[in-house]
């Protein structure tokens, strides 16, 4: 595939188990050697995806690419060139470190076997331990090892820091960005601990009940995203006010969280009785806004949703 | 150079790293001529995205508190003579600006701010003079 | 440090995916170590039993050799074959490890013809073990070794092939009990299915029409065992039963699944063509 071309580009991926439908027309599309957060509360859809993306599970409609090819029809040509760690990472027990490093080396084309032992002895993996008596992080660590040795140019990491420790977490993330971003390989992520991704990734995607709420880049994203603070003219309704993602009342004042500062302010401006108040919000706060944020009052519907 | 970075901060994180490493060179824990940890290298140690130390860096070069070097690094800029007087003050004047800002918000009368404003321009000289000394 | 190990050395194996995709059967290899890994304690438990009981009946001499073979070699064969059946895709899909294994880049249908070869590997392996037990525990005495050697001979040849409809039976499963479970449903199945099969003695023209849908069944020359042998009958319908067994349960399951490999191995290599 050229270089213009993006690592992952999902158009209308609809998904269903049974009758309950988990992915709804979710497209997104992930540049080349950026880091891509997923984000979303558990059960919206971020495994599923990944599950499509890697030919795990199959999909209703619409496209997956990964690395210009075909989710659908090429999911082993994909699983081959693509890095993956799963969110429950249960593997053979009774092998050791270094046997399963072996194992794992002869199903992938381009394992390098030095740089596998490179990183046990980085991550500080013992070789003759068996896998069943490492603990949680070093697990962990065995998997991104193992995810990381044949050198994919993408890596994909469901929830990869599920069940670690605070200092593994970080150390972890050191690892992803030390061993992946500079040599451009792209990342995409999915997790559910905002504050915690958002160091480390370029984009993020909220995916909420399986729609995209909001692809942006993690800094435009701070940038425009913005809590207001105003109390309304007498007669001033809020329903004029574009990309309003949350609405409080909080005594005679109003506090609301829109999209995009800039493109709202005017009409902010026209409602307020005494000018705005702007405050900053974190990555959490953010993504509450567009989660459940409430936006019936004053005139604006719960079904108005951010594009 | 020690930098804390707080995840679940209002401040983006690339502000937050941009104030601490200007904080250090204003009070000479960086000296001038000092060379700045590698992009690679802080990031490494934040944790952190290296797109974003790039933008600190560029920003801060922009602003004229470090030089980048290509192939040398990122070092601490030599006090900045280069500027003039009124492009100072209308550096520090747009800050004053929002401190004046929430000052009338609060409530908080002249001598107050006034107190204030010594009160922080000490701790950065008495923590030079810490720096020069020993 | 990190920056230097990632630019050293190139992969061991070649430039890039598409110059040296490992060809299916390579895969076979690994999978079927594993296997092996998992199973092996339950393989060797199974032939030492096996063996250990025939020798030892057939020098006891308590019951007949024959009566030893069939209840040993074959009645015992096949609840060893069920046993043998639960762990493969029950106790992996239980553990998790199912997931794990899938999400390599292996084809399904390799996946399950490397599970498939280990248990036939071992279930021959275990009855011709025993029965090799036996012939050498009956030298000596008046054994009717021929039959022993054939009738063993015979069985690993249809219990290989039972253990073939028991996979597929289990593929499905999702933990050690649903497996057992549908072991057990499949191996009631299978004694009633046999049973038509043994229509054929009853000399009933109508009878022996039915007999015809036992010819399918993986261990239908097992009738011929307990019945023909005895009186030197061979007869084509002893043949086609071997055919036809042979046939679904053993070329049948190498046939497809193998062509499945090909076929989701060479999908994937199809872009490299452009640069």
């Amino acid at each position: 595939m050229n270089q213009d071309e993006p690592a992952i580009r999902i158009d209308d991926l609809t998904k269903s188990y049974g009758r309950k439908r988990v992915l709804e027309r979710l497209s997104l599309s992930v540049p080349r050697g950026s880091i891509f957060g997923f984000v979303g509360l558990n059960g919206a859809g971020k495994t599923t995806t990944i599950r499509c993306l890697l030919g795990l599970d199959r999909y209703q409609g619409g496209e997956c690419r990964v690395l210009g090819l075909d989710a659908a029809r090429q999911s082993l040509a994909i699983r081959q060139r693509v890095g993956y760690m799963a969110e429950s990472q249960k593997m053979y027990d009774f092998m050791t470190v270094k046997q399963i490093i072996h194992w794992v080396g002869r199903f992938y084309p381009t394992w390098d076997d030095s740089l596998a032992s490179a990183l046990c002895e980085q991550m500080q993996l013992p070789p003759t331990d068996k896998v069943g008596v490492l603990s949680k992080g070093q697990t962990s660590k065995l998997a991104l090892l193992l995810a990381l040795a044949h050198r994919p140019e993408l890596v994909i990491l469901d929830d990869p820091t599920l069940g670690l420790d605070p200092i593994a977490r970080r150390d972890f993330m050191r690892d992803v960005i030390g061993q992946l971003q500079s040599r451009g390989v792209t990342v995409f992520f999915s997790s559910h601990l905002l504050y915690e991704i958002e160091p480390v990734v370029d984009w993020v995607c909220i995916l909420h009940e399986g729609k995209a709420l909001k692809i942006s880049r993690t800094d435009a994203l701070r940038e425009s995203v913005k809590s207001v603070m105003l109390r309304p003219r007498d007669g001033a309704s809020l329903a004029g006010v574009p990309g309003i993602l949350d609405v409080q009342q909080v005594d005679r004042r109003v506090s609301v969280v829109v999209e995009d500062l800039k493109a709202a302010r005017p009409a902010l401006d026209r409602c307020s009785a005494d000018g705005l108040e702007v405050a900053d919000l974190n990555l959490d706060e953010i993504f509450e806004a567009y989660v459940i944020g409430r936006r019936e009052l004053a005139g604006v519907g719960p079904d108005v949703a951010p594009e | 150079m020690f930098v804390r970075i707080e995840p679940a901060s209002r401040v983006p994180i690339y502000r937050q790293i941009m104030d601490q490493v200007k904080y250090q060179i204003a009070n000479g824990t960086l000296a001038p001529g000092d060379r700045l940890p590698s992009v690679r290298e802080l990031a490494r140690r934040l944790a952190t995205n290296q797109n974003t130390i790039v933008k600190v860096y560029d920003l801060l070069g922009g602003d004229g508190w470090v030089v980048r070097r290509q192939g040398d690094g990122t070092f601490v800029a030599r006090s900045p003579d280069a500027l003039t007087r009124t492009e100072r003050h209308r550096r520090v004047g747009q800050i004053l600006a929002q401190a004046a800002t929430q000052a009338v918000h609060f409530h908080i009368d002249r001598q107050e701010l006034h107190d204030l404003l010594n009160a922080e321009i000490d701790a950065i000289e008495k923590d030079r003079t810490r720096h020069e000394s020993g | 440090m990190s920056d230097q190990t990632l630019h050293q050395s190139k992969g061991s194996r070649g430039e890039g995916p598409s110059s040296r995709a490992p060809h299916w059967l390579r895969l076979l290899g690994p999978l079927l170590r594993s296997q092996w890994q998992q199973q092996r304690w339950q393989v060797v438990l199974c032939a030492v039993v096996m063996s250990v009981l025939l020798a030892a009946t057939v020098r006891a001499q308590l019951i007949s050799t024959r009566e030893a073979g069939t209840l040993i070699l074959w009645i015992g064969g096949f609840v060893l074959t069920g046993f043998l059946a639960i762990g493969p895709i029950g106790s992996e899909r239980a553990n998790g490890t199912w997931q794990h294994l899938r999400a390599l880049p292996a084809p399904g249908a390799t996946i399950v013809l490397a599970k498939w070869l280990f248990g036939v590997r071992s279930v021959v392996g275990i009855v011709l073990l025993a029965t090799l037990a036996g012939w050498l525990a009956g030298r000596g005495l008046f054994v009717p070794t021929q039959w022993l050697l054939l009738s063993g001979v015979l069985a690993a040849f249809a219990l290989g092939g039972w253990y073939t409809v028991l996979l597929l039976a289990t593929l499905r499963s999702r933990n050690e009990y649903e497996a057992a479970m549908m072991v057990l449903s499949v191996s009631i199945i299978g004694v009633i299915w046999f049973l038509v099969a043994a229509m054929r003695y009853s000399g009933d023209p109508l009878l022996n029409i039915c007999a015809l849908v036992g010819v399918a069944h993986p261990m239908a020359c097992g009738t011929y065992v307990f019945h023909i042998l005895d009186r030197g009958e061979t007869g084509v319908f002893m043949v086609a039963t071997i055919a036809v067994s042979a046939a679904l349960w053993w070329i049948g399951p190498i046939v497809v699944l193998g062509w499945l490999s090909r076929r989701s191995m060479t999908t994937s290599r199809m872009p490299e063509a452009r640069s």
